[in-house]
């Protein structure tokens, strides 16, 4: 017998594998190869499996092996160690996945199974005869992140790194800080005042060292890898200047424009130079060029005439300015999807259905009505309220996923209604009411408690306008097993909610996957990489990646602040080594590849005046696209060669 | 402009008026009406007893019916509209159906060349003749006048089906209203049922949905509703006073058809649109419509 | 021939949203229950109540159910395929059949009926077609193959 070159380890994974293939005729099959050397383990990744592949490598002199057993996205690693203890390269080791290719897969038929098991190992042993050994390399990284998105999700996370010690870029498209939270009263289920436990954190975002901040900007554009990006950042003429404005708003007072107001969900207007709130972060007022007369008509400039600083500049013109960071988060959050489509419960229609974010409103102290519960056009203290879960939610017409924070809020909506007006009554339609968090079942026992609160178990069929302005409520009650109409003067509509149009705008610029069902931000793996997303240094938290409450988007902002921590206090990035190489010779520079490559890691370089392509080794992620567009046969995947694919194919056609 | 009246057995023995006005209005709008006298029963009321039965009564009117010098069928009755629409969907949709129908189609010496479309009378006046052209017609302004459009539920439901108008929220029927110089409102009661399709095996409980749509839609002061479907005519005007009576309340909806009031606003006489068939108390609302 | 989805049926989570909106008073997620729970013997007996009872008649055919099911559920095929169920037990209304019988004979399912006009004259349907210049009514020549075909697919919509 010659020299065996090559190791071959066979798993019986229990009888996962070994239950339908015949490892003992596949070993048998595999040691006719002359350079092949054969053993198999009943578990190979156990501690003894991988010492014995450990001492059997170094014994047996082999250079090369393969390994058949399971997949290698779940295994390579465990086994590449092996190999590195046994002081060969890592990428000599070439796994064949004899499990859920052809175990599993192929149960019934036990023969053809290990037929085929056969095979493709032959096929693996042909290729990692011509692996090299490859390398990762090293890449410096900037020490800095981008966080798109200033609600509380973006919040946490800025603070996160910039307490680590990072510069943080954090860019909000509005002109406050503050996000969906900063709009809301209280919070479920303990009922803390939103902006008594948010605006401590807008704050110290704002005073914190590291922490850049830019309202009323927005991404344009991101481009280079994991380590590196080069963002550009269109930041909105303001008209005021934030180096010279006080913040002691006189400016407003006088302004003549009107426009809807935005935060406080259209129930109230707002002047043309304004600050969304009083907490607003930074406190410097906005020019909303739209409403704002001068720029609409040439007259009025008041509120120049007012400043004692000077600071208004209707010579703004906004720009664009550019900052190099090495990892980004993403925290673009959520909107209410848009409750007019859901014709059967009038909104829109009537003046008095209001949405769960209008109701938020409408309770704030800061809202338009500064906390007195108000029909919206009537003016007047609601006696009848009804509240309507799932409006849109879990509606195959509109969105099929439940969005999470409804159930809740209805019944935090209720206690709002009952601490404002205690003697009014509260009808809750809702099919089921989802309360499966911490506290939040001893929230809704305590909701239930309370004096003429009355709660369907069934869904709102439809509301319905009377002449004298009240609405009907229309549903089945199951309890009482007949139908029942209530006549409310106010209804509130728990409204799904939607990733928004800027949780799309910067899925489309950083190419990130979502789900097709809801848009909202799709994440590596939902379970064990739940912030991490398919582009590398790019992480994801709060409500753009999924509905979820406060709580949850905290932890996921924490979850996501420390991934880039760990990413920039390592201080370098490893590369991965499969990766496409240009034989410049053979390159015709045709950029063909250039089209194909979706991860823009390919350029046009100039070698010794010829125009060849080049891969930047950071970028190219060893898909292989170029490969298979390239009329010159001249660009090949590393360990993956063409030979090496033709070699294989031949083999299991053999 | 040549297209194909398809009245329906309904219009054809009892509301008569809905064929009469349509054909006056086609006549001064120019249009030539085709009539076909071939026809047949659509199979709508035993759809569920005997379904292949019925889907091949459909299936025949497209063959009988279809003429290619025309625009299509123009179907007065949502019963029937129902049914030709859902089978041109499902013969579209289903290539076997289509060839077995035609095999049977054949033994009766009929053929189906191509699937014809069909054309509901509000999809054609406002979508066909045009709002421009109703706005033109129109002899006089009455701004103050509102009107309750009734679809009927088969014009658009199930919106599984494609139909012409959002099923949920239409508004062609108020375009072509307000084109002809009347306002509309939306009322709760819009898109409900007129109860007809109970008449055969529940007329009781026909009689109460009908009662609830008439004495809903009274309680916003609507001086008028306008409907096009024979069945809901029936419920709504012809029966009226027996319903209203029957939960001791009284007539008090003046009901007309879309294609009378049409004609009336483009200068047809009372009797050209067959008015002296309208059971319910049109007379309030007549003077202000109607020079006499 | 009446095909209806199993898949969009079983997706019914009891919500109740359809029976709110049902002008008859009835209420359509029972037919899917019924329709579904069948299989198990304890519900059997639901099933055999509603073929056997007057509700699945009582159906108006709005479609408001249809259009309101946030799981798109296609009531109106349960319900018409409960009818065509308790049809093939013999339970269809009369009147159905008669309409079917009539339209076999005539092409049409109504014959000529009694018109009232608003000064309380009365007339057939015949008269004031004529009266009002309309066509006379279709007139059922040659119809063999015709009632031929219908009674062949009745046959097959019986079994
Ligand atoms: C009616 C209602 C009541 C609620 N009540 C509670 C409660 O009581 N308790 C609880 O725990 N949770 C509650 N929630 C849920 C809570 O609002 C969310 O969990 C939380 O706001 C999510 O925070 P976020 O930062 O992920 O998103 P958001 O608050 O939506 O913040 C996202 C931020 O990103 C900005 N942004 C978006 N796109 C871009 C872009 N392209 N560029 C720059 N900036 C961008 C937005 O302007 C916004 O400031 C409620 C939700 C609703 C709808
Ligand atoms: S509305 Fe739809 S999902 Fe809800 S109970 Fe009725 S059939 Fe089931
Ligand atoms: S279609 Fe029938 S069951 Fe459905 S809502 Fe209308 S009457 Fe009720």
């Amino acid at each position: 017998m010659s020299k065996a070159k090559i190791a071959v380890f066979l798993c019986h994974c229990g009888t996962n594998i070994a239950g339908v293939i015949d490892i003992e005729r596949v070993a048998k099959e595999i040691r006719r190869i002359p350079d092949a050397v054969v053993w198999d383990h009943r578990f190979l990744c156990s501690t003894d499996g991988v010492e014995s592949m450990v001492n059997n490598i170094k014994s047996s002199g082999v250079d090369r092996v393969v390994v058949a057993a399971c997949s290698f996205r779940t295994h390579e690693p465990l086994f590449q160690e092996a190999l590195r203890r046994a002081e060969l390269n890592p990428y000599l080791l070439e796994m064949v996945n004899i499990r859920e290719l052809c175990s599993w897969v192929h149960e019934g038929e036990k023969e053809k199974a290990t037929e085929k098991a056969i095979r493709i190992i032959k096929a693996a042993i042909t290729k990692v005869r011509n692996n090299k050994p490859l390398e990762r390399k090293k890449l410096p990284i900037i020490p800095a992140a981008l966080v798109i998105g200033g609600g509380i999700a973006g919040i946490r996370a800025a603070l996160d790194i910039a307490d680590a010690g990072f510069t943080v870029y954090l860019v909000e498209k509005e002109p406050s800080i503050g996000g969906n939270m900063a709009k809301l009263d209280k919070t479920f289920p303990t009922l803390d005042c939103s902006i008594c436990i948010l605006g401590p954190l807008m704050n110290a975002v704002a005073q914190h060292p590291n922490i850049k901040l830019f309202t009323y900007s927005e991404v344009l554009s991101i481009e280079g890898r994991v380590g590196e990006f080069l963002v550009k950042i269109l930041r909105k003429p303001r008209y005021v200047r934030e180096d010279l404005c006080k913040g002691c708003l006189i400016c407003i007072a006088k302004c003549p424009g009107k426009a809807i107001d935005e935060f406080n969900a259209g129930l109230s207007y707002r002047k043309a130079i304004y600050i969304p709130y009083p907490q607003a972060v930074p406190r410097i007022p906005v020019i909303d060029p739209n409403t704002c007369l001068y720029i609409q008509k040439g007259v009025c400039r008041i509120c120049e005439k007012l400043c004692p600083v000077g600071a208004i500049d209707f010579s703004q013109r906004g720009g664009v300015i550019e900052v190099r960071v090495g990892a980004i988060v993403v925290a673009t959050g959520f909107e209410e999807y848009n409750a007019s489509n859901i014709y059967e419960y009038g909104y829109s229609k009537y003046p008095n259905v209001v949405t769960g974010l209008q109701l938020e409103r409408l309770a704030s102290s800061y809202g338009p009505t500064e906390g007195r519960l108000i029909i919206p056009g009537l003016g007047k203290e609601p006696r009848r309220i009804a509240i309507v879960n799932c409006v849109g939610s879990r509606d195959e017409r509109h969105l099929p996923y439940c969005c999470r924070v409804g159930c809740m809020a209805s019944l935090k909506h209720t206690w709002y209604v009952k601490h404002l007006l205690p003697d009014a009554e509260v009808f809750i339609f809702a099919d089921e009411i989802r309360a499966s968090g911490k506290g939040f079942e001893e929230f809704y026992r305590r909701i239930r408690q309370l004096p003429k609160v009355y709660i369907v178990k069934g869904r709102a069929s439809e509301v319905r306008g009377n002449p004298n302005g009240t609405l009907s409520v229309r549903a089945y009650d199951p309890a009482l097993g007949r139908e029942i109409s209530i006549e409310v003067d106010f209804v509130v509509l728990e409204v799904g909610i939607v990733a928004g149009r800027g949780t799309e705008a910067v899925k489309n610029i950083l190419k990130l996957g979502v789900l097709p069902s809801s848009g909202f931000l799709l994440e590596l793996h939902p379970k064990l990489n739940p912030v991490e997303t398919a582009v590398d240094g790019v992480y994801i938290c709060g409500a753009a990646a999924g509905p979820k409450d406060i709580p949850e988007t905290v932890a996921q902002a924490s979850a996501a602040a420390s991934k880039v921590i760990t990413l920039l206090s390592r201080g370098y990035i490893e590369t991965q080594p499969y990766i496409a190489k240009v034989d410049e010779e053979l390159c015709s520079g045709c950029r063909i590849c250039l089209t194909v490559c979706e991860y823009n890691a390919i350029k046009i370089v100039e070698r010794g005046g010829r125009n060849v392509a080049y891969v930047d080794e950071a970028l190219c992620k060893g898909c292989g696209a170029c490969v298979g567009s390239c009329p010159s046969r001249a660009i090949e995947v590393l360990n993956l060669g063409l030979k090496q694919v033709e070699e294989m194919v031949a083999e299991i056609l053999r | 402009m040549k297209v194909v009246i398809f009245t329906g057995c309904f219009t054809l023995v009892k509301q008569i008026a809905v064929e009469v006005s349509i054909l006056k209005v086609l006549q001064y709008l120019n249009i030539e009406p085709i009539v076909p006298r071939n026809i047949n029963c659509c199979g709508f009321a035993f759809r569920s007893i005997y379904p292949s039965t019925s889907l091949y009564l459909t299936a025949r009117l497209l063959a009988s019916l279809h003429n290619p010098e025309t625009i299509g069928i123009l179907t007065l009755c949502n019963g029937c509209y129902l049914m030709l629409r859902e089978t041109v969907y499902r013969l579209k949709e289903d290539r076997k159906l289509l060839e077995g129908i035609k095999s049977h189609l054949k033994e009766e010496g009929l053929e189906l060349k191509e699937i014809p479309r069909i054309i509901h009378p509000i999809e054609f006046f406002h979508d066909i003749i045009g709002i421009k052209m109703l706005e033109n017609a129109k002899r006089r302004q009455y701004s103050d006048i509102v009107v309750a459009t009734h679809y009927g539920c088969h014009a658009l439901r199930p919106s599984t089906t494609p139909s012409f108008d959002n099923p949920m929220n239409p508004s062609k029927m108020e375009r072509v209203i307000e084109a002809l110089g009347f306002r509309t409102r939306d009322y709760p009661e819009r898109l409900d049922c007129c109860g007809a399709v109970l008449l055969a095996t529940n007329p009781n409980l026909a009689m109460r949905l009908a009662y609830n749509k008439i004495s809903g839609t009274s309680r916003w002061g609507f001086s008028l509703l306008v409907t096009t479907c024979p069945y809901c005519f029936e419920m709504l005007d012809s029966r009226q006073e027996a319903i209203m009576q029957m939960f001791s309340d009284e007539p008090k909806l003046s009901v007309m058809l879309l294609s009378q009031l049409i004609g009336l606003q483009i200068g047809l006489s009372e009797s050209d649109v067959a008015l002296n068939l309208n059971l319910s108390p049109i007379d309030r609302i007549l003077p202000y419509i109607v020079k006499r | 021939m009446l095909e209806i989805s199993l898949e969009t049926i079983r997706a019914c989570y009891t919500c109740f949203k359809c029976i709110g909106v049902c002008p008859a008073g009835l209420r359509p997620n029972l037919f899917v229950k019924a329709y579904l729970s069948s299989i198990f013997k304890e519900f059997r007996d639901v099933y055999e109540e509603i073929i056997g009872g007057s509700s699945i008649w009582s159906c108006a055919r709005c479609l408001k159910c249809v259009e309101i099911c946030p799981q798109k559920v296609p009531l109106n095929d349960i319900i018409e395929y409960l009818q065509h169920e308790a049809a093939k037990r013999g339970l269809a209304p009369k009147i159905y059949l008669n309409m079917a019988e009539n339209t076999m004979n005539t092409y049409l399912a109504f014959t000529s009926q009694t018109i009232v006009s608003k000064d309380g004259d009365f007339y057939t349907t015949e008269d004031i077609r004529e009266l009002l210049g309309l066509a006379p009514l279709p007139e059922p020549i040659g119809n063999e193959k015709f009632k031929e075909i219908l009674n062949m697919l009745r046959g097959l919509d019986s079994k």
